[in-house]
């Protein structure tokens, strides 16, 4: 057994295809870590710039608000009225005002680039709106986001196997082409064992190989390794790897030529990466088809005609509810206070109605995602990635969580600043400690 | 005697078994995906009719208002579906098919339909295009890896150059079979994809851009032809052959696109969303605000206007000033955002010339770009439509500021046109795709690249050749 080990190691360490070989894995290992770690920077860089520029304007208007209060700053009049901190819809509704609500990182997102390139990773909160700034849309060249990110998820689910098969295609085949294989037979060992030794063999040498590299590759970068994420990558990757070499083994007991397993194997790789994948989507889209969005955008507008010719009505609603408020018929007896009042009445009628057209755009996006999800199951190529994607938090559960959770705060935040605004509250530089704050 | 040897390789091709599996396959994958694509096309053609004319009538009958708060109504302007993007979809599903279209400021197209889609979206998408640029590349391979190793393993080579054939005559006979072999399979499928232009909402431009789709194609297949009889003339086993040749195939459609797409990005940075949005926003607050006329920029044109009227106030002026003003402002902003946008899609450009040189790795690159560029559903088709969209809201709003300036006097934001149907004749927007001239140019790099690959290849075989 020892001899078998140490020939094999051998026979492995002086074939110079296998050196080239883990010289390359590495370098790609290295090129999609750095690119990984650049995703990553842009993105902290830009959560740190609007985080900035948030704080500032708090600070300034919470400086502004203190002098006022002390008096050594006049009161700005009722035309600037948008420009004074001591009311609450200055301080959360516009011109620089609102939250960055923001899904930061996580500590292996360096790993897949996953749906970060399509789904926003931080929203702008203000009085009423889930994304005041509209800045968060994922800016980059559609060409390089359709062609894909060439990160380490790419190199593990689609090169590694590549890497895989060129190990082993011939296991099998090469003896018998060399004419070793009758020698084989001839000895005292079974066949099936002997093989079934040889690839358990490369199995672990390249597993080791692998994680090595991948640990090196991490380490370059100064990537926290002592995550429990890391072990589940490790634990993935090593199934993974497991599965494309039992595709090894058998397609070895075929027993036919090395191209010819060379061709049947990539058939396999080729199989399981893109044609399940494409026919996968394909199926999903038209089983689940997601309601036009071009439809989706004229039935909203339909619905604010709605609202517009329901806004007698509804104010009417309004003032019954809130006999505190006069309603003044003559537009230009209006005070600042009262539109605002009044949108509000609107804003909340319009939401109702919207919140239903959106849940069932929401419904039949879901139900297609739901149906793809069953076939992830037919492809361990697809369930890699998808690991790797949630391992890496950047699937597309974790931005549709997200996405609530923003829903959620816009709710909390609203509530607050228009509560104050109704009771006609006067804002003071102690309330700036108790603005709602996302978690 | 070419034609001997032609018909030779075509006759075993067709008896091969495992030449019956794959192109079973890639005819059936490229049958199915015209299908899809066909059904898909009419879905999105006939909900593009729909929301266009809806929106067209909701701006039509919307409750009279004064023209500038109509600017803020605003409208909708939709992507049209391009008839060729039934062979390839191109960037479709990664760029927004609605732009909002409002007074004071320039939207982005919404609505990308990878957001909405499944994950395996982002593997592979079932296209006619996708079974070209891939599958078809492969199948040349397997058809072509062993023609010349199998008859030097078998000895039939040495046969064969006994009977006083040249080494070329049997290299062009071979290469001339598998042209061959590949026509019977794809002259039927191109025959389709011009019956399905015919029944989509074509013009006669599609037809010459569908040619030119077909002929980069040919040169692509040619290349992969020339490489794999290459290959194979000069490997020592079959085993070699293809190992080389897949090598090839990976490097091409996998590898070097991929690596490119983050090579361009490094080289040429794309801004964040973030920082696009406040170089617009810092560039804004520069020129006149059509809604605040307190501001330093505003007082400045406002004198220029009292100046150059000869009165010293904005009552005593022939016309309605914040009319003016607010077209003013709407000027200056349109400049800002044009620019920006400018900014934005040269650096796309640049990125998109990282590929094309990288292309000396891989001529899979150059065929995509050409083959979106022909169907319309590239980066550059969807910028026009970004800027025939842009020009007309600027259009839009300013014959409703004029309006405003000319016609509301003293009235201000509180007047409304007399005229019922004020709002009906306005113009409408009308997209006009990119002409066939323009994309010729457009496309005269990539192609030439293209075409140096064939010329590269052709080197290689006749190289090849003359070590058999």
């Amino acid at each position: 057994m020892r001899i078998f080990l140490k020939f094999e190691l051998k026979l492995l360490l002086r074939n110079p295809f296998i050196g080239i070989l883990t010289i390359l894995i590495f370098a790609l290992l290295l090129f999609a870590t750095q690119n990984g770690i650049k995703r990553v920077e842009k993105q902290q860089q830009t959560i740190k710039k609007l985080k900035d520029g948030e704080n500032l304007f708090y600070q300034k208007s919470k400086l502004l608000l203190d002098s006022l209060e002390k008096g050594t700053k006049k009161p700005f009049s009722d035309r600037n009225w948008y420009l004074s901190p001591d009311n609450a819809i200055t301080l959360s509704a516009f011109r620089g005002a609102g939250s960055y609500v923001i899904l930061p990182p996580a500590p292996l997102s360096v790993v897949s680039t996953g749906q970060s390139d399509i789904f926003p990773y931080y929203s702008k909160v203000a009085l009423g709106t889930k994304n005041e700034a509209k800045d968060n849309e994922n800016f980059e060249n559609p060409f390089n986001t359709a062609i894909g990110d060439f990160d380490l998820a790419f190199v593990l689910v689609f090169i590694f196997p590549l890497f895989i098969i060129s190990l082993t295609y011939n296991v099998l085949s090469s003896e018998k082409e060399q004419g070793t294989l009758n020698l084989l037979l001839s000895m005292p060992l079974n066949i099936r064992s002997w093989l079934v030794q040889k690839i358990a063999f490369r199995y672990v040498f390249l597993m080791l190989l692998m994680s090595i590299l991948l640990m090196t590759s991490l380490l370059v970068f100064g990537i926290n390794m002592a995550e429990s994420a890391f072990l589940s990558l490790l634990i993935a990757t090593s199934l993974y790897t497991l599965f494309w070499f039992l595709c090894a083994f058998s397609v070895n007991l075929l027993g036919k030529s090395s191209s010819n397993n060379a061709t049947i194997l990539l058939g396999i790789w080729l199989f399981f990466t893109l044609m399940i994948p494409s026919v996968a989507n394909m199926l999903a889209g038209g089983l689940y088809p997601v309601p036009s969005r071009v439809a989706f955008v004229t039935a909203q507008r339909d619905l604010k005609a709605q609202a517009d010719k329901d806004k007698e009505k509804v104010l009417a609603a309004f003032y019954a509810k809130n006999p505190q408020f006069e309603n003044k018929k003559d537009e230009d007896e209006k005070s600042w206070k009262d539109y605002w009042r009044e949108g509000f009445a609107e804003e909340d009628y319009l939401k109702e109605m919207m919140a239903k057209l959106e849940h069932k755009f929401q419904g039949q996006a879901q139900a297609q995602r739901d149906f793809a999800g069953v076939f992830q199951w037919l492809s361990p190529a697809i369930l890699f990635q998808n690991k790797l994607n949630q391992l890496a938090k950047t699937d597309t559960q974790s931005y549709l969580d997200f996405d609530v959770k923003v829903a959620g705060f816009e709710a909390n935040w609203t509530n607050y600043f228009k509560n104050k605004f109704m009771k006609d509250e006067k804002m003071t530089t102690k309330d700036f400690d108790n603005f709602p704050r996302y978690k | 005697m070419l034609l001997h040897i032609a018909k030779k390789e075509l006759k075993e091709a067709l008896r091969d078994s495992r030449f019956h599996f794959m192109a079973g396959l890639v005819v059936i994958l490229l049958l199915f995906s015209m299908v899809v694509s066909w059904n898909n096309y009419q879905k999105i053609n006939k909900e593009f009719v729909e929301a266009a004319t809806t929106a067209r009538q909701q701006w039509d009958t919307q409750k009279p208002k004064n023209p500038h708060s109509a600017a803020h109504f605003g409208t909708f302007a939709f992507k049209p579906i391009q008839p060729l993007s039934l062979i390839d979809n191109g960037l479709d599903k990664y760029l927004g098919v609605s732009v909002f279209l409002e007074g004071h400021k320039q939207n982005n197209a919404e609505y990308k339909q990878i957001s909405e889609q499944n994950d395996f979206a982002r593997f592979a998408e079932l296209t006619p295009a996708f079974v070209f640029t891939y599958l078809m590349p492969l199948l040349i391979i397997l058809l072509a890896f062993n023609v010349f190793t199998q008859e030097k393993e078998n000895g039939t080579l040495r046969l064969l150059l006994s009977q006083g054939v040249s080494n070329f005559q049997i290299g062009f006979g071979k290469i001339l079979g598998i042209y061959m072999v590949l026509g019977l399979l794809l002259v039927p499928i191109f025959a389709l994809g011009v019956v399905f232009i015919l029944m989509s909402n074509y013009q006669i431009a599609d037809f010459l851009s569908y040619g030119m789709m077909l002929l980069s194609l040919i040169f692509y297949y040619t290349i992969f032809i020339n490489v794999a009889i290459g290959v194979s003339a000069i490997a020592k086993s079959s085993n070699v052959a293809l190992i080389s040749l897949l090598g090839f195939w990976i490097m091409s459609a996998l590898l070097v696109p991929k690596i490119n797409a983050n090579l361009s990005k490094n080289i040429y940075k794309t801004p964040s969303s973030s920082d696009y949005q406040a170089e617009i926003t810092e560039n804004l607050e520069k020129g006149v605000d059509g809604h605040n006329p307190f501001s330093k920029q505003s007082k400045i044109f406002k004198d220029s206007v009292l100046k150059a009227n000869k009165v010293d106030s904005v009552h005593k002026l022939p016309f309605n000033y914040m009319g003016l003003s607010m077209q003013a402002g709407e000027e200056h902003e349109t400049v800002v955002y044009a620019k920006a946008l400018k900014k934005l899609n040269d650096i796309y450009l640049s990125q998109l010339k990282v590929h094309e040189l990288s292309s000396v790795f891989s001529p899979t690159i150059l065929i995509k770009i050409l083959s979106m560029q022909f169907a319309k559903t590239d980066l550059q088709a969807h910028y026009e439509f970004s800027r025939q969209a842009e020009n007309y809201r600027i259009a839009l709003v300013r014959d409703l500021n004029y309006d405003f300036k000319d016609n509301a006097g003293k009235k201000g934001f509180s007047y409304i046109s007399e005229d019922k149907d004020f709002f009906k004749k306005t113009i409408k927007f009308e997209y006009k795709s990119t002409v066939f001239g323009q994309i010729m140019q457009n496309v005269s790099i990539t192609f030439l690249f293209l075409s140096f690959w064939v010329i590269l290849s052709i080197f290689f075989v006749f190289i090849s050749l003359k070590k058999l």
